[in-house]
This record gives C-alpha cells, structure tokens and sequence, in this order.
C-alpha cells in the first residue's frame, strides 16, 4: 500500500539516501519543501545541478573549483615556490580561513590507509611528484595528525627527500583555549619539542 | 545501563556519522570487543588521544543495547614511537590486523594480550621488524590453536633428516616420502629456525641473525601458512611492500 503521492514518496526516496539521513528526517524535509514557495525550490534545484554540472577538480592541484586551473592556482601573487599537501578539498578551506598562508595547495584526496586497503597508488601521490620542478622551495605536509595521515606524510617525506625538495610537516601542539590538564601525553611531548623562546 | 572497566588496545577503527568511530579494542578482560567512540573527529575532543590506532588506554565503557561506547580513557602507553616511523607503522597495522583477523570476538585471552603487548613494545626498539613479524606470526598462530607442526612429518610421524618441505594446507612439515602437491621445499636452516622460533621467547631470539635465502623462505611459507588458516587477504601487507619498495628506492 502506497502511504504518499508518488512524486512525494520519490522525493523522501532520493533524500534518504544523502548522508546521515534517515527516513525520518527526509520525511521532514521533503514537508519542508513541499511548503516552501515554488522560486526557493527551484533555485534549490538548479544550485544542486549547477554545482554538480560545472565543479571539476583543477587539473594543477586536484582542489575542486568551476574554472581550470583554480583561482588560487592561477592567482599572480601567490607564492609559487610552496606548495602545502592536503588530504582534502575542506582542509584547504580551512588554511585559507587563516588567511597566512600565501603558496599553493596540492589536494591528495585521502590519505594512506593500509586497514582499508588505500595505498599509495590510490591517492594522488603521482600529481605531485609531477609538480615538483626546480622553482618548488618548500612542501609542506600538512595531513591530518592521525595514524593515516602520519603514515602518509611519512611516505611522502621519504619519496620527496631525494629530490632535492625542502619538505616540512605542520607543528602538533596544544590547541587555542585548550587545557594542559587535559592534554594527552603525546601532544604535551610534541608541544615540547617544537617550544619556541618568546 | 552497566558500565565496565577495562584496559586496551586499539586495534582498528573506522568512521561512523558524522564525527564518531567505532573502535576496535583488544582488552585482556574481554577480548576483541567493538565500541563507538563519540565525536572523536573533532579537535580538544577528551578521548580523542586514546582512540588513536595502536593507543594502550584504560578505558571506562558504557554496556548500550547493540554497542558499547566508549565514556573516559586514561592512556597508559601511546606507541607513538612506533607511529613515528613508517617501517614500524607498517608492520603495527599489519600486526593488529592478524591479530583482528585471528580473533573470534569477545573472546578472552590474556596469554595472547599479553603476547601482543609485548610485541608492541619490541616493535619500538627492535631493529630487524621483519624478523619481528616472523617471529610474531609463528607465535601468533600457535597461541590461536593453530601452531605448525615442525618437529615431526605431519603425514607419518617420522622424523624428517633431509629433503624437508613444508605444507600449508596440512599445517606441517612432510618428509620426503610424504610430500604432496602444494607443499614448499625448505632448507634444514630454515626449518631449525623455524622450531626455535616456535619454542624460543623473544628474549632468546632477541640475537638471531637469518641470511636472505632463509628470510624470503620463511616469509613465504609463513604467508601461505596463514593465508590458508585465517582464509582471508590481508590488506597491510600490500603496504608493507609499498614501504620496502620506497626504502629501496631511497637507498636505505
């Protein structure tokens, strides 16, 4: 027995499959919409297709952008001798938030994880030996500091060491408002090393 | 709702939602047990430090009605030491992941708890890992009930003096009468290695020393081994060979 209009029973389909969306909740939302006046839908349903029609990974760094190379690829003042590895398209976000860092980004997509079976070939680890050209100053790792990423930004560091390259990994240390209390012991080792004199 | 105490290792974890994993724990109380660890993907997160992979915490577990999740850890070691090198990170997962593959759940063993945290820390200091991993593997096995029989032929009973090889599938040496399809040759050398591997501790093993025909004998019939008990490929070791790829290139 059908308990929804057919359109309506297709909606709340297509919206429970979306991450951490239960059939409950795309219920809700698919009332949601429903009552939402006719322009809000419609220019919802034109800035998903927009999106998924016109975003392409930049063919320079893998980051996701509506024009190739990216903005920040082809920006004239951004420091071209620098180039910071991510794991993600967010993490770059993320760096941009902080509005310090001026080089260029590489997006590896992931990170190595041998318990589910992504190696190194799985990532994009060749772009980024392809970029390595003599002009390249500086990488910087800046992987997540978990196991997959320290696993990665190991693998890396061994394969860009021999090429001549400067390669440096992002600090590890007590996060802005944190709490030495309740710092776990490799942290507070990883604060000590990497102290400064003020 | 019960709460439990209970020290562990973690052995494996993957993603759940939006910030949550679920935990992979090898504790001496309970065996290999699962458990969610909330909002552990976020920074400043108190039981964040704990939830890392290979991490020796005392965990306080709350008992839920499918699974347990995790309320406060206290770390007693972090291994970081074997995460800071890529050689021993390597053959860390690759030992959870025997380990977890080996291991029915819920399945109390403190012999083997203590087996691996032993391991754990020798992989930290010991130089040769692959020697480790030989070691382990063949002692993994034997305390899992599946030890190889290296003494005597598996099919007669005989002892076995020369033309020795080794079968996986019957989980023993043959001797030369004996042999079957399937079976691998192996030296005199590496089947003496072998029977101290199996009866030696680490201690005693701590100075042996194997030349490469030997090394690669004992990996290979040693992989084949497990892969026929334990039935199922092993993703790490993938990895492993990534890195010895990588050591070679660079010339270590």
């Amino acid at each position: 027995m059908a308990y929804y209009a057919k359109p309506l029973e297709r909606l709340i389909e297509e919206l429970s499959r979306l991450p951490g969306i239960g059939p409950k909740t795309a219920q809700r939302l698919a009332f949601y919409i429903l009552k939402m006046p006719e322009e809000r839908v419609s220019s919802l349903a034109e800035a998903i297709l927009q999106a998924k029609e016109s975003i392409t990974y930049c063919s320079i760094c893998g980051n996701l952008t509506d024009v190739d190379p990216c903005s920040i690829c082809e920006a004239p003042y951004r420091d071209k001798n620098v180039i910071m590895v991510v794991e993600d398209p967010k993490d770059v976000v993320a760096i941009e938030k902080t509005r310090d860092y001026k080089g260029l980004y590489h997006v590896l997509h992931g990170a190595i994880s041998p318990l589910e079976g992504i190696g190194p070939d799985d990532i994009k680890i060749k772009e980024l030996l392809a970029r390595i050209t003599p002009e390249v100053k500086e990488i910087i790792l800046a992987t997540n500091p978990n196991v997959e990423g320290e696993a990665t930004a190991m693998y890396l560091a061994k394969l860009l060491k021999p090429l001549g390259v400067k390669v440096t990994r992002i600090a590890h240390g007590i996060p802005m408002g944190g709490d030495l209390e309740y710092a776990d012991e490799v942290t507070l080792t990883k604060a000590l090393e990497g102290r400064r004199e003020i | 709702m019960a709460l439990y105490k209970t020290d562990a290792i973690v052995l494996g974890h993957r993603n759940l939602g939006e910030a949550d994993k679920i935990l992979t724990l090898f504790s001496p109380d309970r065996g290999k047990i699962h458990a969610v660890a909330r909002g552990v993907r976020r920074p400043r997160n108190p039981i964040l430090a704990g939830s890392q992979l290979f991490s020796y915490s005392k965990f306080l577990i709350v008992e839920g009605r499918n699974l347990d999740s995790i309320s406060q850890c206290e770390i007693k070691e972090s291994f970081y030491k074997i995460r800071q090198n890529l050689e021993s990170m390597a053959y860390g997962l690759y030992f959870a992941e025997l380990l977890r593959a080996s291991t029915p759940v819920e399945d109390k063993n403190r012999e083997l708890f203590r087996f691996f945290l032993k391991t754990m820390y020798l992989l930290q200091e010991m130089e040769d890992k692959e020697i480790l991993s030989r070691i382990y593997e063949i002692k993994l096995m034997a305390i899992q009930g599946f030890a190889p029989e290296v003494f005597v032929c598996v099919n007669c009973g005989r002892k076995v003096s020369d033309k020795i090889s080794f079968s996986p599938a019957m989980g023993g040496i043959l001797c030369h009468d004996c042999k079957k399809q399937g079976a691998v040759s192996i030296t005199p050398d590496t089947l003496s290695v072998l029977q101290k591997m199996l009866t030696m501790t680490y201690e005693e093993l701590k100075d042996i020393t194997l030349n490469k025909y030997t090394r690669e004998q004992l990996s290979e019939i040693l992989s084949l081994f497990i892969s026929h008990q334990i039935d199922r490929k092993l993703k790490t070791v993938e990895f492993i060979k990534d890195v010895k790829k990588l050591n070679i290139k660079s010339g270590l």
